[in-house]
């Protein structure tokens, strides 16, 4: 067998074997090839640590929140030639602004008096999936009393 | 004859402008006791537990509208079938949503990920089948995932 990392499908081998969606011959031959090879077995082991990573929740509104400060950013960049050069060393430091930008959205807590105005930008995609889920959660359920 | 100017007489008095009045109010009365009935069936409602979707389902009508306006029109038309069957659950799903969901959330992304395709599969099955799929699931799902698993389909150890 191919390393994962030198097969084109590696990493959807891997993503089906850790999620054990491959079947049986497949996730045995992977498997065994896991144990022998240590490159995989760091890859297997680092995709392994990734998926236990539990990510925040985002707090309402974030994105809103992200792309005014973003353009509240954009904004205050001047616009002559010289200035924009001047700039581009500090691209490093905006990375870095940024980031602390979303960790502070991490952080917000929403609430207080434009919290009703935050309601209204309700990530409707977390909203989608929760509703996925919810529903599937519920479908067998359904079936069974019918 | 008399009997003729009677009835002629009934028909004027239900066609006035006081009969046609009445019959306004006795339809906003019916309208207003609906919508108390509603309202009273939405607060013995136990909320669902996903915070995102309580705050969508307490949003005003506008902003709902805003909100899903985003989606593609077909995921917006499933969004809205899936949220209308949700709303309909009776006390008894509702509260055993209110166990397994939160359990779901607990699983890892990449396990939540495989729970969801093998309820999809289990979903496609016939209910007599059910049983046989889930005890072959037993060699791949843990003890949680199969605690869900067997939750949802109804089918006990």
């Amino acid at each position: 067998m191919t390393c994962l990392s030198e097969n084109e499908q590696g990493a959807e081998l891997l993503t089906g074997y850790l999620s054990k969606a491959l079947d049986a011959a497949r996730m045995a031959e992977l498997g065994r090839h896991i144990q022998e090879c240590a490159d995989c077995r760091g890859l297997a082991s680092v995709w392994q640590r990734l998926d236990e990573f539990a990510v925040p929740e985002v707090s309402l509104g974030f994105d809103a929140r992200l792309y005014a400060r973003i353009a509240r950013e954009e904004a205050r960049i001047p616009s002559s030639s010289w200035r924009r050069w001047l700039w581009r060393p500090v691209a490093p430091l905006a990375a870095a602004a940024a980031v602390v930008a979303l960790v502070l959205g991490f952080l917000h807590v929403p609430g207080g008096p434009d919290s009703a105005k935050q309601a209204s930008n309700v990530e409707i995609e977390q909203v989608a999936q929760a509703v996925d889920d919810l529903d599937l959660l519920t479908s067998l359920a359904d079936t069974r009393e019918r | 004859m008399r009997f003729l100017i009677t009835i002629a007489a009934l028909l004027a008095l239900a066609l006035s402008p006081a009969a046609a009045q009445d019959n306004i109010l006795r339809q906003k009365a019916i309208r207003q006791q609906k919508a108390k009935q509603q309202k009273q069936q939405q607060l013995k409602m136990v909320p669902l537990p996903a915070p995102a979707v309580e705050r969508f389902l307490q949003m005003s009508p506008e902003d709902r509208e805003r909100a899903l306006s985003q989606l593609a029109p077909e995921r917006r038309q499933q969004v809205e079938q899936q949220l209308n069957r949700l709303q309909q659950l009776s006390p008894d799903q509702a509260q055993r949503l209110q166990d397994l969901y939160p359990a779901f959330l607990n699983l890892r992304p990449v396990r939540r990920q495989a729970v969801r395709e093998e309820l999809k599969e289990l979903r496609q099955m016939r209910p007599a089948l059910r049983k046989d799929r889930l005890t072959s699931d037993a060699v791949s799902f843990s003890p949680d995932e199969m605690s869900i698993l067997r939750q949802v389909t109804g089918i006990p150890e």
